[in-house]
């Protein structure tokens, strides 16, 4: 795996306050763990969802290489295994992050609404400081409890 | 501590004498604040020493 | 001394304060109930000295309140003129002063007025005698101890409790107390104009046409202004705390009245030390939360990673991975139609066949890389599965203990605080809803101070940083412009004349914080010593003791040790304020012998004489028996005994006595049982 640190990888710009959110309220430590969630959540439910408005979220030196190989690993997996397919660790992060735009819609409506102010769900979702004091730990719940963690054992 | 009594004249000698680390404009400035202020009111002293201001910093 | 018709003491008295034939006695003890007057024969001495009425135990009582004339002789002579005066006379420097004051009272429309009468004093050198003019006598005086420093001679019991606890009012005092010492008012005053005429240079500069000048000047200004309005909500804020505290306390003292809920209190202190423990942990996991997420989100993905990293694994199991033969090798063999043997390879034969199949199942080399690179990846991550999942469960498990011990514990507490609230008595439950009221007072207090603060530090910082962006400026401009080197000027002689006064108070703490320490350490017993080592004078004028670690100790030390530590920072004040020598004007003190130990006590006996060249000891029936007075018998000290007498109508006679009566007239230590 190359792991290319140079690329920039994106979100859809509504999502720029609440990825700020999550960081600024030690939810995630970094933006590419949340976006790594969301590429998971939205590879799970088999949902990609292209970008409407692109905006750039950080670089690909921030991204892990557990997270690069569960990204390699989600491609190969859908195109049965072509190698070519990951030949250009660019086009891998144009699907992840069609995944993670997905997965991000599907968090909100599963998840976050309850922790985002009212007015801000349908237009630009922020968090509410005021409900948010516990939501690291509900947050790690939730994630854990979608992995099904009975199946592995 | 010097044997010399607390009293007016010689809290200022200390305190001229510690005065003498600084540039000469600043010393002389200063030590006119103090004299004048022992013996004027808090108005007269400042505007006696915008005057003596305005002579220092030609 | 004499005194005539001064405060509770009608007609004329007289009192001594040495023996001829002890000569080294320099110890009187003035014995007598509170209120008899022993503090009116201190007031008599400061008044001869200085014509002063007041003490600075008088607090905010004005000068005109404080009656010298005795009542009843005033009532004797139906209103005609009393005459009120003191005789002092002293010895200083091989000089002998023959000084007297004194003033005139009547009763003028039902009110009591009192004029200045007499000042006299006579100076005598080597027999011979002269009477200064009326003019000199202030001066004369002044020039032996500074009238600002003559509380310092008082040791009187409030002022030693003051000094005991850590709060302003002990800040104040010494503060006030170092203040008075340096004889620095004019320097302050200077200090204050300087800054004034500053302000007016720069006012008129930012008129100038100097827009940047212009704007930082303005911008500064308007941080002074707010850094001020912050300066004052913190001390307020302070203030705030520092009484709601104050209430707390006292309210618990009173709670602690009632003996039934006692225990009570007990389990809520240590139920709400508990809560504030596991509060901490719980903060602390949730911080940890944010680096179990990436772990967590991968077990979603989890089947997928195991299915690729097994794909790969049979790959490698099969050969093709990495391939047995190299794929460029396969390449060649074909292209050139020649194996490796040797042998021709014709298109369409067998072998022909077997090699395209080989070539179509090997992969280049670079996918190989990639696969075996994605292979060890997948097989690292798909090992920890199994510990991630355990170890986010567990996480979250405690995470979840911990807010269930503290919603238990909350409950407890509730429990508690109602038992302690809905107890029989009335007012133990009013305490303890005035009691909650104020801690979350103190909360929001706290949290508004340290927002007050952080904002306050930032503005420092942007001064800071304007101030010398602003001296740039000044020089920038000031080559050819004289404001600018007029305001760069003046305000280098404010931070100079700033610096110079800093440098004093910082001297003096230390001066004063070195002398009661030595004094402090001579009148400890041996335990106090071998821990407690130094006394010092904080920046902002409040007291530490530092123990033989030099950590802070002043909470911890006894109640005694600290009567033993405010004396000795009063006592410094006072040596600093005879510039380090003997103290010369008689040390009048309130006896504090009540609260200390019988080491103590002796110390202090044996100690005070060594820098006070005349002690008078204020004493009461309780903290003064039979034997203290034989612990400063055995001192070999001891001069005079006087007793106060009460003549009725409010009067009070000095009676002496003889030392050996003591034994008789005081009373023993058993009896106050």
């Amino acid at each position: 795996m190359k792991m290319d640190g140079k690329i920039r990888v994106a979100t859809d710009a509504k999502y720029k306050e609440l990825y700020n959110n999550m960081k600024g309220n030690g939810v995630v430590e970094d933006f590419h763990a949340l976006f790594f969630v969301c590429a998971c959540l939205g590879f799970k439910n088999k949902k990609m969802t292209p970008i409407k408005k692109r905006d750039d979220r950080f670089w690909s030196g921030t991204i892990t290489p557990s997270e690069w190989s569960c990204y390699y690993a989600i491609i190969l997996e859908q195109n049965g295994f072509d190698f070519t397919k990951v030949s250009d660790e660019k086009e891998i992060m144009e699907v992840i992050e069609r995944y993670a735009n997905s997965g991000m819609e599907i968090l909100i409506d599963e998840f976050l609404e309850d922790f985002l102010l009212p007015s801000s769900k349908k237009t630009i979702p922020q968090l509410d400081n005021a409900v948010c004091k516990t939501l690291p730990k509900q947050f790690v719940h939730f994630i854990f409890e979608l992995s099904e963690p009975d199946r592995l054992e | 501590m010097s044997d010399d009594k607390y009293t007016t004249p010689n809290v200022n000698a200390l305190i001229i004498e510690k005065l003498n680390a600084y540039p000469k404009a600043v010393r002389e400035l200063a030590i006119q604040a103090i004299k004048l202020s022992e013996q004027y009111s808090e108005a007269a002293v400042a505007d006696q020493l915008q005057t003596i201001l305005r002579k220092l910093a030609k | 001394m004499k005194i005539e018709n001064f405060r509770q003491f009608r007609g004329i008295q007289e009192i001594e304060f040495i023996n001829p034939s002890l000569p080294e006695g320099n110890v009187t003890v003035i014995f007598g109930e509170n209120g008899r007057g022993k503090t009116g024969l201190f007031r008599a001495i400061m008044f001869c000295l200085f014509g002063e009425r007041r003490l600075s135990q008088d607090g905010g009582v004005s000068h005109k309140e404080i009656q010298l004339v005795n009542t009843s002789a005033l009532e004797a002579t139906e209103g005609a003129p009393v005459r009120t005066s003191v005789d002092l006379e002293f010895m200083h420097d091989k000089k002998i002063y023959n000084l007297r004051r004194a003033i005139r009272g009547m009763i003028d429309a039902g009110q009591i007025i009192e004029e200045e009468d007499e000042k006299k004093l006579i100076v005598t050198i080597d027999g011979n005698s002269k009477t200064l003019a009326t003019s000199e006598i202030d001066p004369t005086i002044n020039n032996i101890l500074d009238r600002r420093v003559k509380d310092y001679f008082l040791f009187d019991g409030e002022k030693i409790e003051r000094l005991t606890r850590a709060n302003i009012e002990q800040q104040k005092e010494i503060s006030a107390g170092i203040r008075n010492l340096l004889n620095v008012d004019a320097l302050e005053t200077s200090i204050r104009i300087i800054g004034r005429v500053a302000k007016t240079i720069d006012r008129e500069l930012s008129d100038s046409s100097n827009e940047e000048l212009s704007r930082i000047m303005n911008r500064l200004s308007d941080n002074e202004e707010e850094q001020n309005r912050l300066q004052q909500q913190i001390e307020g804020l302070a203030n705030e705390i520092r009484l709601a505290r104050h209430e707390i306390e006292k309210t618990d003292n009173e709670l602690e009245k009632f003996n039934e809920i006692r225990h009570l209190l007990e389990r809520r202190k240590s139920l709400e030390r508990e809560l504030n423990t596991l509060e901490q942990q719980a903060k602390d996991f949730l911080a940890e939360m944010r680096n179990q997420v990436c772990k967590a989100a991968s077990l979603i993905v989890a089947p997928t990673v195991i299915n690729v990293f097994e794909h790969i694994e049979h790959q490698k199991q099969k050969g093709e991975i990495p391939s047995e033969i190299r794929h460029d090798l396969i390449e060649r063999i074909i292209n050139e139609k020649r194996c490796i043997c040797g042998n021709d390879i014709c298109e369409g034969s067998e072998s022909y066949n077997h090699i395209m199949d080989w070539l179509k199942r090997t992969k280049d080399i670079k996918t190989q890389d990639v696969a075996l690179s994605l292979w060890r990846h997948l097989g690292d991550v798909r090992n920890h599965f199994g510990d991630d999942a355990s170890i986010v469960e567990r996480n979250l498990q405690q995470y979840g203990n911990i807010t269930s011990d503290i919603a238990n514990i909350n409950r407890n507490l509730e429990n508690v605080r109602n038992q302690i609230g809905t107890s029989e008595r009335q007012d133990a439950t009013k305490l303890e809803g005035h009691r909650k009221s104020l801690q979350d007072n103190i909360i929001s207090l706290i949290a508004n101070d340290r927002r007050a603060q952080e904002q306050f530090e930032q503005l420092k910082q942007e001064n800071d940083r304007l101030r010398a962006l602003l001296k740039e400026e000044k020089l920038k401009v000031g080559l050819n412009d004289e404001m600018s080197r007029r305001s760069i000027l003046v305000r280098d002689t404010q931070d100079a004349l700033t610096e110079v006064y800093n440098q004093f108070t910082c001297e003096i703490k230390k001066l004063i914080g070195d002398s009661a320490t030595q004094i402090f350490r001579e009148l400890l017993d041996k335990e106090g010593r071998d821990n407690l080592r130094t006394i010092v004078v904080n920046d902002d004028y409040s007291l530490q003791v530092l123990d033989r670690y030099k950590k802070p100790f002043l909470a911890n030390i006894s109640a005694g040790q600290r009567q033993i530590m405010s004396i000795s920072i009063i006592a410094a004040l006072a040596i600093t304020a005879s510039q380090g020598k003997k103290i010369e004007i008689p040390l009048f003190m309130d006896t504090p012998f009540g609260r200390l130990s019988y080491e103590h006590r002796q110390h202090l006996i044996n100690i005070v004489p060594t820098f006070a060249s005349q002690w008078v000891l204020l004493a009461t029936d309780t903290e003064f028996r039979r034997q203290e007075a034989q612990l400063l018998k055995n001192g070999g000290k001891w001069a005079k005994f006087y007793l106060l007498h009460s003549t009725g109508e409010g009067n009070t006679e000095i009676r002496q006595q003889d030392i050996d009566s003591a034994q008789v007239i005081l009373r023993d230590e058993e009896e106050y049982q």
